[in-house]
């Protein structure tokens, strides 16, 4: 042995067996690097272990020896499965070391190799995308399996060869050869490219691209390759995404109502142009990012904010709620608004969202019926009215024709008297009582027929205090009558009121004999007037205050209080009906409480009727816009 | 009243027809007119016998009730204007169903015809009786 050899003998730790059979024994894999089957024992097993060998472990280097060239001959089928053989007749001295020690190198080499091909392999068959790679015409040298699949390629030799016109039409074969071409020209990638593929079959597929050069061993550019990752789904979904924004910003431009979003701040988001309007801005670009403390004084933006928040916290919308906007150089603004929040991902509330339906002709045509209703009960009200008179003038005329006749009897007796008796100055001043007594009499007669005579509403401005002083003088002694003491604070400086001075006279009289007739062991009757300016709505101005006054309208508030033991709620709630009475039949006046409002009425004013809060008894309250602001 | 009467003693009492079913009324208002001297008075009470009454009496003026039984103020003054003897008669009606304002001091024209209220003073019914017959002459 060479001095070299024993080196390398130094360097392999060998160990013999004998007998093949043992081989089955021996953890090949994990303890040896290489085997050399001496093929001169016999090569009954020898093809069994030699394929048993590598299939446990290809990192195995595999050596055969033969005794010489003809036996070899006779072996092929071995030679090919192993990594070297020997021929002991031309081995030269020192040989066996070094072909083991290179065949263990190259098998070493060899498995490597083979691992690194397999994952190529591995990629190109596993991976759902399409892998390709293209030589510098743009043809395809070798594709993954997705990619034959998805053109249809049984064959995966198929596709060789062929270029992108052969799967795609020009529409989409053309730009994707121009970027090979670039890429091989540049040298430059192309990464994550979005592209439509058009199919010969009139199929459409996106595909998001990533394409670089393919270059060799020298670095040289040989071609390019690339993977292109199917995303038709995620465009489509783009794509209706985008096509629902679409449909929403149209919803929301064209809508026929007002559209809002907000922020959890109440900052606007999202506004339409009717909105816009709503909010009195002149553009959208005004509102985004605003808060209605830009649009709305401080108490109004308060009152909506607050609202708004509470809808965000508590999760809770508002449906239908009908908001009054008063602006100030245009008309008001009525507005049926709902606003729901809404929420992100995870269910927090990051804003809420508003629609507002402009409501204000409707709401112009409801006031608009409302007062004709109105107009229509006092004018039903007022035919009662002229009903009831008729019957009374009907009695009056009889009354005045049978109290007249026997009054002109006796005035004309009391005349003949006089030139009879005038020389006794007694006899003559007995008569003239007589006629001023029977003049009395007939002046009552007169008032009646007056009374119910059908005449002329005439408008007048006048004080209040002057028909209530009035309506006093004949009626005083109905007061002392019935024990009730009087108690008048009128104001001194009333301002004058438009009226039909009988029919408001009417209105007291009815009044006062109501408060008599609920007192009839006698009692205090207060009236008092006033005048008041028209507030805002609160818990001193009632609805129909708002309905009836605008604000800062002067009225003058007239209070008539008596103390009779008040009104039951039931009777509170009908006393305005007409032919109500809670006297007993016989003792009404005929004139009720309806007639009474609806003379108010047609003053444009207001009758109340409540317990008083102190001390029992009912207060009317009667309210009428002064002659100030009364132009009509 | 005593100082008119005074004034005119001479001239022959007017003649006045008065037509009314209140017996008592037109005995007073006889009474009265008849005692300044000036007029004549002849009463009907009976309404329906005011033209036969006229005709015999040609009054120069008539005093006409309007409510009355029978025939009322306004069917005997249409018999009146259409008969050749009181035609041109002028008529005053004398009513109790005139309102204050309709009548005003009492004596009154409406549509050319002439009213006073009941009840009412001599004096008046004199003076506008007076008044009317004036317009005549």
């Amino acid at each position: 042995m060479s001095k070299a050899e024993d080196e390398l003998y130094e360097l392999l730790r060998i160990e013999h067996l004998d007998d093949l059979d043992d081989l089955e024994h021996v953890d090949i894999k994990h303890s040896y690097h290489a085997v050399l089957l001496d093929m001169r024992v016999g090569t009954s097993q020898v093809l069994q272990i030699i394929k048993s060998i590598g299939a446990i472990n290809r990192s195995v280097a595999l050596l055969c020896l033969y005794q010489n060239h003809a036996q070899l001959q006779q072996q092929q089928e071995i030679i090919a499965l192993v990594d070297d053989f020997l021929l002991a007749d031309s081995m030269a001295e020192g040989e066996l070391p070094t072909r083991i020690s290179n065949a263990i190198h190259r098998h070493h080499k060899e498995a490597q190799l083979l691992s690194e091909k397999n994952l190529l392999k591995q990629l190109l068959e596993n991976l759902p995308d399409a892998i390709y790679f293209k030589d510098k015409q743009s043809r395809f040298l070798k594709v993954s399996k997705t990619m034959n699949q998805i053109y249809g390629f049984s064959n995966p030799q198929e596709i060789i060869g062929k270029t992108d016109f052969d799967l795609f039409t020009p529409e989409h074969a053309q730009p994707a050869y121009d970027d090979d071409q670039s890429i091989i020209e540049t040298g430059k990638p192309i990464i994550g490219k979005i592209e439509k593929e058009t199919m010969h079959d009139g199929q459409i597929r996106y595909v998001s691209t990533t394409k670089v050069p393919l270059r060799d061993t020298h670095n040289q550019i040989i071609g390019s390759m690339g993977m292109s990752r199917l995303v038709t789904e995620l465009i489509e979904a783009q794509d209706q995404l985008e096509r629902e924004g679409r449909l929403l910003k149209t919803i929301i431009d064209y809508a026929l109502a007002g559209i809002f979003v907000k922020d959890r701040k109440g900052c606007y988001l999202i506004v339409n142009q009717r909105h816009v309007r709503f909010l009195g801005a002149s553009s959208i670009d005004t509102v985004i990012g605003k808060t209605l403390f830009d649009f709305f004084d401080q108490t109004e933006a308060e009152k909506i904010n607050t609202n708004d928040m509470a809808i965000m916290e508590t999760g809770k919308g508002i449906e239908y709620m009908i908001d009054h906007r008063e602006r100030k150089n245009t008309p008001d603004l009525w507005l049926l608004t709902s606003k729901v929040p809404f929420y992100d991902k995870t269910g927090n509330c990051i804003g809420l969202v508003g629609i507002s339906q402009d409501i204000t002709s409707q709401k112009e045509i409801e006031f608009k019926l409302k007062s004709v209703i109105k107009t229509l009960e006092t004018t039903k009200l007022q035919l009662i009215e002229a009903e009831k008179l008729k019957t009374v003038g009907r009695l009056a005329a009889g009354i005045a024709h049978e109290v007249k006749n026997p009054l002109a009897v006796v005035t004309l007796g009391m005349d003949f008297l006089k030139k009879q008796l005038a020389d006794s100055k007694e006899i003559m001043e007995v008569l003239n009582d007589m006629q001023i007594a029977a003049d009395k009499a007939n002046h009552v007669i007169f008032e009646l027929l007056d009374y119910s005579s059908p005449h002329e509403i005439s408008m007048v401005p006048k004080s209040i205090n002057e028909i209530i002083e009035h309506v006093l003088t004949f009626m005083r002694h109905n007061f002392n009558e019935a024990q009730i003491e009087l108690q008048l604070q009128l104001s001194p400086n009333l301002p004058a009121v438009l009226v039909d001075t009988k029919k408001m006279e009417q209105v007291f009289i009815n009044l006062f004999l109501n408060a008599i007739s609920v007192m009839p062991d006698g009692g205090k009757l207060t009236v008092n007037s006033h005048n008041e300016t028209m507030q805002q709505a609160g818990s001193n101005v009632s609805s129909q205050m708002t309905e009836c006054f605008r604000i800062g309208e002067k009225m003058v508030v007239i209070e008539v209080k008596d103390s009779g033991g008040g009104l039951s709620a039931a009777a509170l709630e009908k006393v305005f009906d007409p032919f109500y009475s809670s006297k007993s039949t016989g003792n009404g006046t005929g004139l009720g409480l309806s007639v009474t409002r609806s003379i108010v009425d047609m003053h444009r004013g207001l009758i109340t009727l409540e317990n008083r809060k102190t001390t029992l008894g009912v207060c009317a309250r009667l309210i009428f816009p002064t002659t100030s602001t009364n132009e009509s | 009243m005593k100082a008119k009467t005074s004034n005119t003693p001479k001239l022959e009492p007017r003649r006045v027809l008065l037509v009314d079913d209140e017996v008592s009324f037109t005995r007073m208002v006889k009474l009265n007119l008849e005692a300044s001297g000036k007029y004549a008075v002849r009463v009907v009470n009976e309404s329906p016998m005011a033209q036969q009454v006229a005709n015999e009496f040609k009054p120069e003026i008539i005093l006409l009730d309007v409510v009355m039984p029978e025939a009322d103020g306004g069917d005997v003054a249409v018999q009146l204007r259409q008969h050749a003897v009181t035609q041109d008669t002028p008529i005053i009606f004398v009513s109790a169903m005139v309102s204050r304002k309709e009548s005003g001091s009492g004596f009154y024209e409406s549509g050319g015809e002439h009213f006073l209220a009941k009840p009412v003073s001599t004096e008046r019914l004199s003076s506008s009786i007076d008044s009317v017959l004036a317009k005549r002459v």
